[in-house]
Formats: structure tokens, sequence, C-alpha cells
């Protein structure tokens, strides 16, 4: 029987799996009722988890990516959501300017803590008194301008208070490469966009 | 009068929600009780300590009946498979512990995590037993595994062994992590596996092979190393149970990796670290005085290193012992060398291995299982011929391609028992772990003559 902690990770990488097959098949699914689509979006989940010669899927795609973020489920969870018409759009100003910051967060981060110099800003994540308060003035801003963010901010340390997951960094349930490389990657969509 | 202030209360609460919004109100009310969780939680971490000063020897060391001359053996004779990577622990009762890695070649599906126990007093090994196996460690971590490498062993402060062994799900040695197993009973028993996340991108290539140190606290420093885009050293701090509490950088970009601790006392330890650079060749070092709260910028020592790995222990009174393929290319000679300057200059104190004469000449596959064999009985005098032929057989069949044939000495490990004896394990030609015992009598004796001798 699986831990908690390795409870959370599968089901996190069966729910993050799944949510991306019903957006990216939107439209071909669109003449389903959302009813049906949220259905579809339980039966991937569930053959994601369900043992396939006594190994589940979800437990190859685990290996290999590891636990998605917090951040990562609750806007896969958001986008969802809004594709099923139970959440209204974002506005797209915010968005645009949420992704900006999550991106120059990943291009400063990842480099430095892969090595690139001696400092290292993940060490902050194992419960740095002054990373917390910077957490906590972001969410309070964010409160007053965006409280969905202030919300994503909120879960991703209480899971981490809790330990949700196996990681005893915060930094792994506020963020993880593939919703920075997903922020870049639209960025870059939008500048194309704009340019034509 | 209480009643009227606790309405006044509410309805002023009432009319800040309506304009602020329930929304915004829930969340700020969420926002404040999550973070006032999680400054408790970050004020409850273990402040920094000063690490554990190593043990002080046991009586016996001192017995004028003690033994005086190195002796050295292989920890299993069972010939055929790959062996690499071995690391020791000191038992609870004074035994000795190995682990290692076997399997039909490094990387592959069927390599397994191996250990046997040596008996001090009777000085011979026990039979080898699996320890921990691929599809084991998939099922306990719920990921896919794809291959096993390095094991590290610790006794932790209340006596538990603790071993720590890299993992491997996508790609080489670059896509590694490390995972976990406990034994309350001296390694016949473990716990299930469980992973160590260590890195955030995508918890890839935390590696292990220098020897975990302690804290005054009991919690442990594990030195860690990664080898993806960079090859960097670093010190993990972990708890009683295992769960990571701090990570210190001790080398960037692709200098070095694989680096070794040791501890002097309470505030002074000396890291050596494997050069990661091509051209570089030489051991990396840096040193700490404030118990590893800053690390001086990681320099080349004198010591020469062909990107292979090095061991070390450090004795009460100061002294650096290491053990490392001195040279620039290649692992076919490995020395025991010492510094009494906290590793600025560095003497040899023996050469455990030397097989360079053969690097100008191409050795027929006959020339090398007769020297493989005369250097199988140089280490054990008592091997039959059957077992020399199989031990000759087995480095064969590692070490040569159809050009050449090679000798690896690589990948020691070394640590100083109770008893003040130091033991050295290292990598014998791809197929069996040779086990080397410098007794407590012949360091202070060599230590004394080597005083005069020529540094590197």
């Amino acid at each position: 029987m699986p831990s908690f902690t390795d409870l959370t990770g599968l089901f996190g990488i069966a729910w993050g799996i799944a949510a991306l097959c019903l957006l990216c098949g939107q439209s071909a699914l669109s003449p389903w009722s959302p009813a049906r689509r949220l259905s579809l979006l339980g039966l991937v989940c569930t053959l994601l988890l369900a043992p396939m010669n006594g190994v589940p899927i979800a437990v190859y795609v685990r290996g290999m990516v590891g636990d998605l973020s917090i951040t990562t489920l609750l806007a896969l969870a958001y986008a969802t959501g809004r594709s099923l018409g139970y959440f209204p759009p974002l506005d797209t100003q915010r968005r645009k300017v949420s992704l900006q910051l999550l991106a120059v967060i990943a291009c400063v981060f990842y480099p430095l803590a892969l090595g690139m110099t001696l400092y290292d800003p993940y060490r902050w994540g194992y419960g740095e008194p002054w990373f917390l308060l910077l957490l906590f003035c972001l969410a309070l801003i964010c409160v007053l301008r965006w409280p969905l963010v202030a919300l994503s901010i909120n879960l991703a340390v209480l899971a981490w208070v809790v330990g949700w997951y196996e990681s005893s960094n915060l930094w792994d349930y506020l963020l993880d490469p593939m919703l920075s490389i997903y922020a870049l990657f639209a960025l870059v969509r939008w500048s194309k966009a704009s340019a034509r | 009068m209480t009643r009227r202030l606790a309405s006044s209360f509410v309805a002023a609460w009432s009319v800040w929600i309506r304009q602020f919004g329930l929304w915004r109100a829930g969340v700020l009310l969420l926002t404040l009780s999550v973070f006032a969780v999680a400054f408790l939680k970050a004020f409850d971490r273990p402040p920094s300590v000063d690490f554990q000063s190593p043990a002080p020897l046991v009586q016996s060391a001192h017995d004028a009946d003690s033994p005086t001359a190195v002796r050295t053996r292989f920890v299993s004779l069972a010939a055929g498979p790959h062996r690499h990577a071995a690391s020791l622990v000191e038992l609870k009762d004074g035994r000795l512990r190995a682990f290692w890695f076997s399997g039909s070649r490094e990387g592959a599906a069927d390599v397994e995590i191996r250990s046997a126990v040596f008996d001090p007093l009777q000085a011979r090994w026990g039979g080898e037993q699996t320890v921990v196996d691929r599809m084991q460690t998939q099922r306990a971590v719920w990921r896919y595994v794809k291959k096993l490498g390095n094991p590290v062993a610790e006794r932790t402060a209340d006596g538990m062994l603790r071993l720590f062994y890299v993992t491997v799900s996508l790609g080489g040695w670059a896509g590694s992590s490390i995972t976990t197993i406990t034994s309350a009973d001296n390694g016949e028993h473990w716990t299930a596996p469980r992973r160590l996340v260590t890195s955030p991108f995508l918890n890839l290539s935390t590696l292990v092979k220098g020897a975990p140190f302690h804290y005054v606290d009991g919690t442990t420093g594990l030195p860690i190393y990664h080898e993806f885009i960079g090859k960097f050293g670093e010190v993990l701090r972990l708890d009683a149970h295992g769960v990571v509490l701090d990570k210190q950088r001790l080398s960037a970009g692709r200098s070095s990796l694989q680096p070794i601790v040791l501890i002097k006392n309470g505030k002074h330890a000396q890291v050596l670290m494997r050069h990661g650079e091509d051209g570089r060749n030489r051991v990396i070092g840096t040193r700490t005085e404030d118990a590893g709260r800053h690390w001086t910028l990681p320099s080349e020592t004198i010591l020469a290193n062909p990107n292979a790995a090095v061991a070390g222990v450090a004795l009460p009174d100061d002294t650096l012992l290491a053990a490392l393929n001195d040279i620039e290319t290649d692992r076919d000679a490995l020395s025991l060398v010492t510094s009494s300057d906290g590793g600025t200059h560095w003497r040899t104190l023996s050469v455990l291995e030397d097989q360079r004469i053969w690097r100008e000449r191409e050795l027929t596959a006959t020339e090398y299982v007769a020297s493989v064999k005369k250097q199988a009985l140089m280490t054990d005098t008592r091997l039959h011929d059957s077992e020399t032929d199989a031990i000759a057989e087995s480095a064969k069949q590692h070490m040569c391609t159809t050009q050449r044939c090679n000798f690896e000495f690589s990948y020691p490990y070394m640590i100083r028992s109770t008893s003040g004896d130091v033991h050295l394990l290292y990598t014998w030609n791809r197929s069996l772990i040779k086990h080397v015992v410098f007794p407590y009598a012949w360091l202070a004796q060599r230590l004394k003559e080597s005083r005069n001798a020529e540094l590197h």
C-alpha cells in the first residue's frame, strides 16, 4: 500500500495528465456535456492509477518528472474547470503578469539551484524565515489585487507545512519545471501573436 | 455593556466584509492562518550547531599485542559479478559492514546493493547478501527505477543503520536521486526504501559517495554531489528520521564532485573533492572554521587526481589521511597519503597499488591473467589456485576490451574504527572489493617515519 506522500504524488501526476488530456482535446470534446467530460477526466485518472503489469502508468511518469507543484495542480484545476464552464475566464492582463513573474523567477532560480554559482536559492525553501516573510507580503498584496494567486501561495505553503509530499522544501510546492516551461512557452506565443 | 461591544464588533466586521468582499476576506483569513503556522514550523527548525568531534579511541588500541602490520584481503571471493563503489560502517558491536553495488555491469538493470560483515576478532569476512534491488525499490517508492548505484552507510546517533543509495529513473547517472533505508538490527533487516527529494529540477542528479558525519545535536551531514548540467559538491543536513533540514553548497559550475568531509574538531573540517573538469587534474579542496556555516572558495590542492574518487579520515591529532589515485591519468595506481598541516602539504605513507609499468605495452590476455593472479595472491596468500583463476577470469571479463586490458583501483572508502585502526575498501579491477587494514600501531610508526618524506 503506498504511503500518504506516495498517494498524493501519484494522484497529482494522474490528475495532471488527465487534465492536460482534457485541455488538449477541448475542441474535439466541445460537443460533450460538462458532466460527460468530467467523467472522462475521472476515467483517465483511474486508468493512470490502475495497475498494468502490477505497476500503474503514473509510477513511470512520477519516476521521470517527480511530484507536481501545488501551483501547477491548482492551475490545471482552474483551467479544467474553465473549460467545463464552471469558472469564469481569467483577466488576460493579470494572467500575463503572473506568467511573466513565474518565467522570471524560473529563469533566475533554476540556473542558480543547478549549480551556476556558489549561491543556492533552493536552500531558502527549508524554512528560511525571511523567504516566508517575502511570500507572506506577496500573498497579502495578491489578496488585494488577485486573490486567486494568494490562494495558490497559501495552499502551497499549507501543503509544505503538513508534509503533503516527500519533499521538505517549500520550492517544490511553489514551482516545478513543467509550470516554468509552460510560462515561458505561453509568453513566447503571446509575443509572437502581438508581433503579428 | 459587553453585549453592546460584541454586537458593535460584529457589525463593523460585517460592513468591512461587505466592502472588502467575502472571497477576499476568506483568502486573507487563510493567509494569516497558514503563514502563522508556517512561521512556527520555520522557527522550530534546528539551529546551526558544531560538528561532532571524532570519537576517542578505546583502550585496546594501545595494547602491546595489537597488530602492527598492514593486512589485506578481499571482501568476497565469489568471482564473476561486476563490483564497485563500496562503503563501510562500524556496527555497535565493533564489527564492520560493507556495502557495494554488484551486477552484470555498471548501470545494468540487475545491479543490486550487496553487503557483508567483517569480524575483526576473527579477521574474516562473512558471506555476502543482497540488501535491496531495483524492483524492491521501485515497488516501495512508487516510481519507475531504471538502475541502482553507489551505496553509502551511516550509523546514526541512536545506533540505527541508515543506507543511502543512488537510484536512476531517467537517463544515466545525471538522472540520479537518493533513496534511503534503515535497519535496527545491524543490517539484517531493512525498512522499505524511501526517496529523498534534494533538487528542484525533477529531483534529478543527486548522488552519494563520501562518508556521512554527525553534528553535536545528532543530525547527520551527508556529502552529496550533482552530475547533471553542473558538477559540484554539497552537504545535506538530515534529522533523525532522514528528513532534509538544510543543504550547503561546497563548489559550483562543473569543477568538482564526490566531496569527502574530514572533521578535525567541532569547528574545523577539510573537504576534498574529485576534480570534474578536463585538464585540471588536481584534487579540489575547501575548508570551514565555523562548523560549516561558511566555506572557503574551492581551490586546487597539491594532490594529483585523474577525475577519480578520493577517500579520507581525520585523526585526533589533526593529521589527515587520504587514499586516492594520486596520478594525473587513469586509475592504475593508488596511494595512502598524509597531511599534518590541514591539507596544504601532503606526503605518501604507502603505495597501495601501482600497475603503471604496463601502460607502455599492451599485455596479452595471458599476461594479464598471470599478473592479476599474482596481485590476488599478494592480497591474500591463503587463496587457492582455483580461486585466483576465477578472480583473474573475472577481472579479464570486466577490464579487457578487444584492444587492451587495463588495471583499475578506484573508488576508495575509508573509516577509522573506535579501536583506532583505519579500514580502507576500494574497487579492485571492477571485480572484487579489496579491504586494507592499517592498524593503529602501524599508522603511528609510519606517520613518525614520514615526517622527513618528500612532499607532493
